[in-house]
């Protein structure tokens, strides 16, 4: 286990001028899982797209070496370095949908990847990516194989980009935040994948994330990037049970715990604001209808947070969709403040429940400033005509999500994606909604940044008393600061009951389940407590 | 599969109806007589009662909606009519003409490809190069110059200037070579954007990364992932094209005195020659239909993600 496979020195990185990357120095072993972690922006990325041997171009390593196998990386021949790739290096990227083109089947390209390493044999090829498919728990081998990219989903196609790669046999695998675009479920049986790897092939792993629940359950080895500096390096145990940097600290402290938040629950909780009684949707398909959600009845009452948790395509995103307009049920009927909603909005049904997007960015017109996006809405549902008014009112709101009013002039994408989602938080409360709708509005943001974002919601909730339901996926963010929890599982309802009651003594099967993958999540945390 | 194609098929009908009916009264609506043309091309003294006889004779007195009611009565029994200056069936010509254009469009069409495939790709793959400018620039210079103009320059270079072309076409294979070229090069100039376009927006797609992560071989990648997934928006400029070549050959083909259906039907309608002029647009409409449905059906062999038909 000892032997060095990877060892850097002195590593520094730059973007043309912009220096991303100072002076890193770390050494993998053989067999090794090495997690990288850090907030967005740090440079891990860039960390992992220096090791890999085939660079993009505007990327310069200004000093160091990266020393692989006695082959020093940072200098290297070109197209020395480039044979590297696959079978000496391999990599799996973020999107889960990049790694192989969706059109073609994956057998076309698994083949096509063996040829060019000169591995393919056409006898034993089937039987042996069926026996590794097998010895992956990727069940449905020889269809799996015949089908293509698009029609599988994110987790599967990332499964199917690790299989390859353990066909190839590399002796280093650099994954760059293979799980951010899966669900709590798929993320761990990824991550169940590259323990596997190495029991199989002895690679070494470098893993790039910013799951530190997951990253601890794997990794042997973790370093922490502050600004482009490794700031702490150290086995799991004592970078995560005693960490000694104050970055460190700050990013454990930022991982939400699971626990029964500290506001008492029925202070200023009255009168019931919304209900849904047993709606339905259906979605039309071609040979059999899909039901998303079936009959769903939920109750919000004013200033209570309502958390709702479910695995993708738990018909989640459908509840709020609803909820805000922008479907209409099959069945049953939106009930606000004793008023059904009717299919088509009045202005009044804007102005009381307003939606925040997972994608903050996606949500503003990429051509208008934030300022006029959020003019208006101030002048289309608040009734301020003049100008003035309007900027006046801007600025105190971006003061109110804690950014400064001269963000207002700027586009959505000059924006990171935390003041992002803070300006779309300010968007929507601007017109004082008496409900907001939050639809896994931190999962694309890093822990710190989510802890902010959380943060906000419940100062505003507190300021304002409006009601948020909030829809996520992560059981144990949900736990940290909601009233109550509401179980989704494929268009249904399992559960729905206080934080507490949930969190000690959940009655339904899957709800348990549920605990139990947060629990393993957050263990690390427990156990140091 | 057979669903599909045979609908599609069906679409013909309103569409063949449509386009007959409104180039028919458009023609009955313009001025000019087609019996006055087919006179006086006979050298016949034109007078009121020669007129009005020879009108009743070939049916032209009867109003315009009761001849077209009977020209679709007629094509519904295989019948297209016979032409007016000569007495010749019209499908007889058109057949004739069809040969012509076909080998003049095809030729062009594949002229076309041969150039614009090639400097695509390479335009696409290294881009912004020095071959690459040069690329953009001959592409630039094909939109910009009119097909009549081309076609003059290429007759003073090739005719007038080396004598190595005969200036009048006449359906012999030399007299093919400049009205080929004439049509192609634009063509060609078009082609080659799309394709350039295309191989580009498929090269920063994030799969290619992917691949080349694996380590697959470049030539595989740029056949099986660049240009596979390309094809699929070239493929309806292309499809598309053979429109225009047949469109735009009715100048081209008058230039080089080519004769195919561009030339017989500019002739006839200066004739007023109303029968031929319907048989090439029903023709033309039916040409435009099929090849739509051919580009439609690869689109889906192609793309795999679109529904099945």
């Amino acid at each position: 286990m000892s032997e060095s496979v990877l060892s850097v020195k002195d590593l520094s990185v730059q973007y043309g001028s912009h220096k991303v990357l100072s002076n890193l120095s770390f050494e993998v072993n053989k067999g090794e899982i090495i997690g990288i972690v850090g907030e967005s922006g740090c440079g891990k990325t860039t960390l992992l797209k220096a090791l890999f041997p085939k660079r993009t171009t505007n990327l310069i390593i200004s000093s160091g070496s990266i020393l692989f196998e006695d082959q020093n990386l940072a200098n290297a021949d070109k197209k020395k370095a480039e044979e590297l790739c696959g079978r000496g290096i391999g990599m799996i990227f973020q999107n889960p949908k990049a790694s192989f083109n969706p059109i073609r089947t994956y057998k076309s390209q698994y083949i096509e990847t063996l040829k060019s390493h000169g591995m393919y044999h056409k006898e034993t090829f089937e039987s042996l990516v069926l026996k590794t498919f097998e010895r992956m728990n990727l069940t449905g081998g020889r269809e799996l194989l015949e089908s293509c990219p698009y029609e599988m989903s994110g987790g599967m196609n990332q499964r199917i980009a690790i299989a390859l790669s353990i066909l190839l046999k590399p002796r280093l695998l650099l994954l760059d935040e293979p799980t951010s675009a899966l669900d709590v479920a798929s993320g761990k049986l990824v991550m169940e994948e590259l323990q596997r790897i190495r029991e199989l092939t002895n690679t070494s792993i470098i893993l790039v994330t910013h799951n530190m629940g997951l990253l601890s359950g794997v990794a042997d080895k973790v370093g922490v990037i502050n600004q482009g500096s490794l700031v702490e390096w150290g086995t799991v145990h004592k970078v995560f049970g005693s960490p000694e940097h104050s970055f460190t600290k700050t990013l454990l402290d930022a991982v939400p715990k699971l626990g029964i938040p500290e506001r008492i629950e029925e202070e200023n909780i009255s009168d019931c604001i919304l209900k849904l009684e047993e709606v339905s949707k259906e979605y039309k398909r071609k040979n059999s209808p899909f039901l998303a959600l079936a009959k769903v009845g939920m109750e919000v009452k004013t200033g209570e947070i309502l958390g709702v948790v479910g695995e993708s395509g738990s018909g989640k995103s459908t509840l709020l969709n609803m909820i805000a307009g922008l479907c209409s049920p099959t069945d049953g009927s939106v009930i606000f403040k004793n008023r059904i909603m009717e299919k088509r909005r009045k202005r009044d049904d804007y102005c009381n429940v307003q939606m925040v997007f997972q994608h903050a960015a996606e949500s503003f017109n990429p051509r208008h400033h934030i300022r006029k996006a959020m003019d208006k809405t101030l002048k289309n549902l608040c009734d301020l005509k003049s100008r003035a008014e309007r900027n006046e009112r801007i600025n105190e709101l971006m003061k109110r999500v804690d950014l400064s009013p001269d963000l207002a002039d700027r586009y959505p994408w000059e924006l990171s994606g935390g003041q992002c989602q803070r300006a779309a938080i300010a968007r929507a409360i601007s017109i004082s909604p008496k409900l907001l709708l939050c639809d896994e509005i931190t999962s694309a943001l890093d822990v710190s940044v989510q802890k902010e974002i959380i943060d906000l919601l419940k100062k505003l909730v507190k300021e304002t008393g409006m009601s948020v339901i909030f829809v996520s996926h992560d059981l144990l963010l949900v736990s940290s600061f909601c009233d109550t929890i509401m179980v989704l599982w494929n268009g249904e309802c399992v559960e729905a009951a206080a934080t507490r009651d949930i969190i000690k003594n959940p009655s339904q099967d899957y709800t348990k389940k549920l605990l139990k993958t947060a629990r393993i999540d957050g263990s690390l945390y427990i156990g140091t407590d | 599969m057979k669903r599909y194609v045979s609908g599609r098929l069906l679409q013909l009908i309103p569409v063949l109806f449509g386009v007959t009916f409104l180039t028919f009264a458009l023609l009955s609506l313009a001025p000019g007589d087609p019996v006055q043309k087919k006179l006086s091309a006979q050298g016949i003294a034109v007078t009121k009662d020669v007129l009005l006889e020879t009108r009743k004779e070939m049916g032209l007195d009867r109003p315009w909606t009761l001849r077209y009611a009977s020209w679709l009565f007629d094509l519904l029994h295989g019948d297209l009519g016979d032409s007016y200056k000569d007495g010749t069936p019209v499908a007889g010509r058109l057949v004739k003409a069809m040969k012509y254009t076909g080998i003049l469009a095809i030729s062009a069409f594949l002229l076309a490809l041969v150039i614009s495939l090639p400097l695509g790709i390479y335009g696409g793959i290294k881009k912004a190069g020095f071959l690459d400018r040069m690329i953009q620039l001959f592409c630039l210079a094909g939109y910009a110059v009119p097909g009549f103009l081309l076609a003059v320059l290429l007759i003073y270079l090739f005719c007038i200037r080396l004598k190595v072309f005969p200036i009048i076409a006449k359906g012999t294979v030399q007299g093919l070579f400049l009205p080929t070229l004439t049509l192609a090069l634009p063509l060609a100039s078009r082609l080659t954007r799309q394709v350039r376009a295309s191989v580009l927006n498929q090269m920063e797609m994030e799969y290619v990364d992917g691949a080349k992560a694996r380590g697959v071989l470049k030539p595989y990648i740029l056949i099986f992932h660049i240009l596979r997934n390309a094809m699929i928006s070239i493929l309806t400029v292309f499809g598309l094209s053979i429109g225009t070549l047949l469109g735009g050959s009715v100048v081209i083909e008058n230039i080089f005195m080519w004769p195919g259906m561009g030339k017989m039907v500019m002739d006839s309608i200066t004739a007023r020659d109303y029968p031929v002029v319907q048989g090439f647009v029903l023709v033309m409409a039916v040409i435009y239909v099929i090849i739509n449905l051919i580009v439609d059906i690869s689109y889906h062999l192609l793309d795999p993600r679109l529904e099945e038909i």
